[in-house]
């Protein structure tokens, strides 16, 4: 299965134990614009700078749409999206405010990160208790909407 | 206690305000970069504070516990419909993993 997915959803997922299984079973595709930020953010060496540099390591597959579609966000997003909308493939970002963006206007498949946690577990690639613990890990609370939201996730997730 | 480690880095200002900083700083007793740090750590944590009053209501709001018009109390529009649409897509990327 194949995503495309954003600079916030690349260092989420990597943020996981099981990043490299994730690596190993579905194609992750970045654009130019997403290598751009995660080289920006590997040049720290503070967390999410070290994320990226992994990230980088990986050599995910790149690929660039097209057309980008009119959306009043940032390159990177659009291209992602835009990628996604061409390709009919799911795009994993985890901007609130960007997959509300998107969806309002076009049918495009924007799943948060988490998503793919979820589908190794139904897949019974990773344990129930490993998928709490990952998510926990993965789901960085960068500001007040993320910190509620994911808050909200994890406690519907514990019920699975 | 140690040296605390600072960078030194380059800022570009008008004159009017470089001359209200001096002035302020004067009045206050600090120097240049005192007044300009301490305003921007000042700053920083009214922003972090509005954000952790933010996060409350949201979360107290998703928990049922208060409604949609305490909510607008904190949460702007734009912000509120943010707020429901992330609760739809969580509810809805569950529900397409229990099928």
């Amino acid at each position: 299965m194949k995503f495309a997915v954003d600079t916030g959803a690349a260092l989420s997922l990597a943020s996981s134990a099981h990043f490299q299984k994730i690596v190993n079973l579905y194609d992750l595709i970045i654009t130019e614009a997403i290598e751009a930020e995660l080289i920006q953010f590997a040049a720290y060496n503070d967390d999410l700078g070290l994320k990226a540099q992994e990230i980088l390591k990986m050599k995910l597959s790149k690929k660039q749409p097209h057309h980008l579609l009119p959306l009043f966000l940032e390159k990177g997003e659009i291209e992602v999206f835009s990628l996604a909308w061409e390709e009919k493939m799911p795009a994993l970002t985890d901007d609130v405010r960007a997959a509300r963006v998107v969806r309002e206007k076009y049918s495009v498949e924007v799943r948060p990160s988490f998503y793919v946690l979820l589908l190794l577990y139904k897949n019974k690639k990773i344990s129930k208790e490993e998928l709490i613990i990952d998510i926990n890990s993965i789901l960085i609370r960068r500001n007040w909407l993320t910190g509620a939201l994911w808050g909200y996730a994890q406690n519907l997730i514990k019920n699975l | 206690m140690g040296m605390e480690t600072t960078t030194q880095f380059s800022l570009r200002f008008q004159p009017d305000l470089i001359r209200q900083i001096d002035e302020e700083a004067e009045k206050e007793y600090k120097n240049r970069t005192e007044l300009i740090k301490e305003a921007v750590v000042h700053f920083i944590r009214e922003k972090e504070e509005k954000e952790k009053l933010k996060q409350v209501a949201a979360e107290l709001w998703l928990k049922g516990e208060i409604s949609e018009t305490s909510l607008k109390k904190v949460l702007h529009e734009e912000e509120i419909k943010d707020l429901k649409f992330g609760k739809g897509w969580i509810e809805e990327t569950l529900h397409e993993i229990r099928r």
